[in-house]
């Protein structure tokens, strides 16, 4: 055989190696880059996995816990590997699971529209806890398996009662300027009488010590001269005045220490956080004191008047939290009634109203502002939903009012209003037996 | 067109007709490539089209002929070298049977570029089925090959025919397998 042909295929099979060694680099270099992106993004999923305050688990459907987040050792008080291999019922308190799992008793109570709900769980110390779950059915490679999303909604319920106890503070922080101008007010005043009253005392010590002095010095004196210096002494008309007036002063200063007195009752009774334990409630007195600490905030901006149901039944209730309701509402009706670009052409007005149906007594706060957009109406007593200017509103007043008086109370609220004319909130509670 | 389909085809020019042969289709051709073939490199199926002319000029077979015989020969090398691919199956209709949903598919997996043709398998009656082939490339011939072969592989009594479908071009085409009894 010619050499020529060992000569070119040798040729051939050179250049095929050098081919297919580019081929295999540049195989390895996108397999390299594939496996770094692949990398990359698992670990990211891992992170997100590891990092969310949900607790996310797997288990199969014979019930054995597959996988875990760091958020169901958390939430169930148990570690990785105490869990990992047991069985799901383990973290249920008296529930007899069968296996393989009846689709019906975990997903149909999971739907789209409902994608989770409310049930029990057992922790590691044995105590059983409130907790939101959501359950789905998944398939990987042909297995079967169930992913649980938990949350403890105990630990949430205890976030929401520290907010609520935050926004009432700042219900009545946003108070706390207008207060000490309602204190302020009547301790001047209480000031400038008992001012007057020392003058009027100094005055009226320098006639009594005269009359003291002309009694002792002369004794032989004619009576009909001593009546003449006193009318002298009298006749000022500075003596007339000081009776007339000192009573007043008085009867000011005591209804000035009076007014304070009662601001700071209706403080205290604000500020109060209230202990667990429903007390009976006349409506009306707490509708007072609302409009007693709040006084500030809406006097100069408009009227309010009272319509109160004087055969009210008592209510039982959070007083704390039926205040801090009441004090929300007028605080909103006071800014609606300032925000109301027609406020200059029409006076501001607040008409708080009780009376009694049924087994309930009622409550109505209308005020003649802005009043509510249509496309509102479902919104605001979704929490953070506010229409006001940046550190105005926090959206968190009428949040707190429904689940105050809905969720805690057995109650109802209802809205009505006509944009651009005013709005009105109904509240109903059950009246005490 | 995978490069395996050109490595085997210059192998089997080489075991039929000897090394002479090979060197003479790659200096009369002037391919693209130079015929430096690798296993793992990817090639235009003109090429193939182009050897097998020039093998039929110089052997007076017709390209025809060549190509179902070269079927037959790269039946012989993928039954030898993915014999894992096949151990579980026992007759030629079992693995026509799974050439499009498995063999085809584990294909694809190492070469995701391959052009791989339609092969649907039909169960006629128990004794007979159809293989149809359908490609953007007419190697109908070559599926006849792989089939022939594959018979003789799993050493099943069965007669194969062909059927060119239009347009004719040995894109299409069905394979009738009957067996004897
Ligand atoms: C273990 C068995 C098999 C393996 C590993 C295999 C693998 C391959 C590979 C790698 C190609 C080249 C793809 C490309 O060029 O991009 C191919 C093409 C082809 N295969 Fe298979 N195959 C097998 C069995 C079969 C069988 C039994 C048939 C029977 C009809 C068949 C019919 C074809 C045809 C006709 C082509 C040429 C491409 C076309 O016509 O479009 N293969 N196969
Ligand atoms: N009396 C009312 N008239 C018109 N709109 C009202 C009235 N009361 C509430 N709204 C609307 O409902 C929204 C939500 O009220 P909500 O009391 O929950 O929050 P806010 O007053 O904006 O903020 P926050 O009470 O937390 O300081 C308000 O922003 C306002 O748009
Ligand atoms: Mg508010």
């Amino acid at each position: 055989m010619p050499d020529g042909i060992y000569q070119r295929m040798f040729e051939r099979e050179r250049e095929a190696r050098k081919r297919a060694e580019e081929l295999l680099e540049s195989m390895s270099l996108e397999l390299f880059a594939a496996y770094t992106q692949l990398k990359k993004s698992s670990e990211e999923l891992f992170t997100i996995f590891r990092s969310v305050t949900d607790g996310i688990l797997t288990f199969d459907s014979t019930g054995i816990i597959e996988t875990l987040n760091p958020a169901v050792e958390r939430i169930f008080g148990y570690a990785n590997e105490e869990l990992v291999g047991r069985n799901i019922a383990m973290l249920l308190p008296n529930r007899e699971l069968e296996f393989p799992l009846d689709d019906s008793f975990w997903l149909n109570r999971c739907s789209e529209v409902q994608p989770k709900f409310s049930t029990q769980g057992l922790n590691a110390k044995g105590k059983v806890f409130e907790m939101e779950l959501s359950v789905s059915r998944a398939s990987q490679a042909g297995r079967e398996f169930y992913v649980w999303i938990v949350r403890n909604t105990q630990q949430i319920r205890s976030i929401e009662r520290k907010i609520a106890v935050s926004q009432r503070l700042e219900a009545i922080g946003q108070l706390a300027a207008g207060m000490s101008h309602e204190i302020n007010t009547p301790i001047q005043y209480v000031h400038e009488n008992t001012k007057f009253l020392r003058d009027a005392f100094e005055a009226m010590e320098s006639v009594l010590s005269q009359v003291e002095h002309h009694l002792s010095s002369d004794p032989t004196e004619e009576p009909s001269t001593l009546s003449n210096r006193f009318r002298e002494l009298f006749g000022g008309n500075r003596l007339a005045f000081f009776r007339t007036e000192v009573p007043r002063a008085i009867a000011e200063t005591i209804h000035g220490s009076n007014r304070v007195t009662s601001i700071v009752q209706a403080i205290k009774e604000f500020a109060h956080p209230g202990n667990n334990e429903k007390t009976a409630l006349d409506l009306n007195h707490a509708i007072a004191s609302a409009i007693t600490v709040s006084g500030n905030h809406w006097r100069s901006e408009c009227e309010i008047e009272t319509n109160l149901d004087p055969n009210l039944p008592m209510t039982l209730c959070h007083v704390a939290e039926i205040n801090q309701v009441i004090l929300n509402l007028l605080i909103n009706a006071c800014d609606a009634i300032v925000e109301n670009p027609m406020q200059a052409s029409r006076p501001g007005k607040i008409v708080i109203k009780t009376w009694h149906e049924a087994e309930f007594v009622k409550l109505s706060i209308s005020d003649n502002g802005m009043g509510i957009k249509r496309e509102n109406l479902d919104r605001i007593f979704t929490m953070f939903f506010t229409t006001k200017a940046v550190g105005k509103g926090t959206g968190q007043g009428l949040a707190m009012v429904h689940s105050i008086i809905v969720e805690h109370h057995g109650g109802n609220i209802d809205v009505v209003s006509q944009p651009g004319e005013g709005a009105t909130f109904i509240i109903s509670l059950p009246q005490s037996l | 067109m995978k490069g395996v389909v050109f490595t085997e085809f210059v192998d089997f020019v080489e075991t039929k007709y000897g090394l002479e042969l090979v060197d003479l289709l790659f200096s009369n051709c002037q391919l693209e490539s130079g015929g430096a073939y690798t296993s793992i490199a990817t090639y235009d199926v003109k090429e193939l089209l182009q050897l097998v002319g020039e093998l039929s000029r110089q052997t007076d077979v017709s390209p025809s002929k060549l190509v179902v015989e070269y079927g037959r020969h790269l039946f012989r090398f993928f039954a030898r070298t993915r014999a894992s691919m096949m151990s579980h199956l026992s007759s030629c209709e079992e693995l026509m049977a799974s050439v499009e949903n498995q063999i085809h598919v584990d294909v694809r997996k190492l070469y995701p570029d391959a052009e791989l043709p339609s092969i649907k398998f039909e169960r006629v009656s128990d004794l007979q089925s159809k293989v149809h082939y359908q490609s953007a490339r007419p190697l109908a011939d070559l599926a006849e090959g792989l089939i022939l072969e594959s018979v003789v592989h799993f050493r099943d009594p069965i007669t194969v025919v062909r059927k060119d479908l239009p347009p004719g071009d040995g894109c299409i085409a069905e394979f009738v397998l009957t067996r004897n009894v």
